[in-house]
């Protein structure tokens, strides 16, 4: 699966007003299989890096997210409709 | 119809399962998941077959899921942990509106349809803190094994607020409590009550609805269902004994089961 990566780093004030909804931050191999639900109950989904805002966290989050290897994404998703 | 099998590779373990053709359990294995994936599967498939006392040439389709789904090489199709989960649930307790899974390394709650398909689901966010590894860690940095949790819990005899329920920071903060004359399953206790928080949490974001079903080796402790139970007022399912585990192997293997019966009914 080709996963939907934000190209842009856009501010979440701009995802909100454009109908986005924030869900959860993820890793592979959970990633995908989170998409791909989503993606299956009707909803559009975009994935932002998630790894700057997890390392800029308390320093006890900081350390531990520093050490993760894959890649972690903010997933995105809104209705189908709102799809510009 | 022949035999199906279900298999669900979760972080911590592996378990496989095989239903007959009215879709009764008739046999079951479960083994830690480790870091070989593909053996584990296998291991766990041979040992249910045995348990079920048929051959792999008495299995008609076979399902994986669980995060090592792609792993199991005789599998005919895979499907999403939430997906399985939903059905197991269905599968013990029809009227199952809402599934609370907490697994090794996860945290899922999941809203059902009347047709048994997910209507919307969380995840715990960012990473394990509130799953299994945390009560485990907890437990580990005080001396004690996963085998032990739940009767520990149970023995508690005055609740102990734990704040976090970071697996990384666990030891310091049972280092604190012990340094102030806690005991140890009053600790452990505490460490559930925050779970239970952080699940109620979860819960509320997907709108849940009665009737519960908790799921996940983590409800093989009486102390963390009691206090869910309490916290939602009843209304709550919990399959029996080990059986809690297998709800996801179990979902994935009535799919099959459809799939199955749909395969011969075009043949």
């Amino acid at each position: 699966m080709r996963l939907p990566v934000a190209e842009d780093d856009l501010a979440e004030s701009e995802l909100l007003k454009s109908g986005w909804r924030r869900e959860f931050v993820a890793s592979e191999p959970r990633l995908s299989e989170m998409c791909d639900l989503f993606t299956s109950l009707g909803k559009e989904v975009l994935l932002q890096s998630a790894r700057e805002e997890l390392t800029t966290q308390d320093d006890s989050c900081k350390t531990c997210f520093a050490s993760v290897i894959e890649e972690p994404f903010t997933i995105w998703t809104r209705e189908m409709e709102n799809a510009v | 119809m022949k035999y199906i099998a279900g298999l669900d590779i979760g972080s911590t373990y592996t378990k496989a399962v095989i239903l007959n053709s009215a879709g009764d359990l008739v046999g079951r294995a479960m083994n830690n998941t480790g870091f070989k994936l593909s053996e584990v599967a296998r291991k766990s498939f041979d040992e249910a077959l045995q348990d079920a006392s048929i051959s792999e040439s008495d299995i008609g389709y076979v399902i994986s899921t669980g995060y090592g789904r792609h792993q199991v090489e005789f599998r005919d199709v895979t499907i999403t942990a939430l997906t399985a989960a939903a059905r197991g649930a269905h599968w013990f307790f029809p009227n199952t509106k809402t599934v609370l899974d907490i697994g090794g390394q996860t945290m899922k709650a999941t809203k059902l349809d009347e047709n048994i398909k997910v209507k919307s689901f969380r995840l715990n966010d960012k990473c394990a803190a509130g799953t299994g590894a945390f009560l485990e860690k907890t437990a580990r940095y005080m001396d004690f094994q996963t085998e032990e949790i739940g009767e520990l819990a149970a023995s508690s005899t005055k609740q102990v607020e734990i704040s976090g329920v970071c697996a990384v920071f666990a030891e310091s903060e049972v280092i604190n409590q012990l340094s102030i004359g806690s005991e140890p399953s009053d600790i452990m206790q505490g460490a559930m009550v925050s779970l239970v928080g952080r699940s109620l949490q979860l819960m509320r974001r997907i709108k849940m609805e009665p009737e519960y079903t908790l799921v996940g080796g983590i409800m093989r402790y009486p102390t963390m269902v009691e206090s869910l139970t309490k916290e939602l007022g009843g209304n709550v399912n919990v399959p029996e004994g080990d059986l809690v585990q297998f709800v996801g192997a179990i979902g994935a293997a009535t799919l099959a089961r459809q799939r199955l019966s749909k395969l011969e009914a075009e043949r």
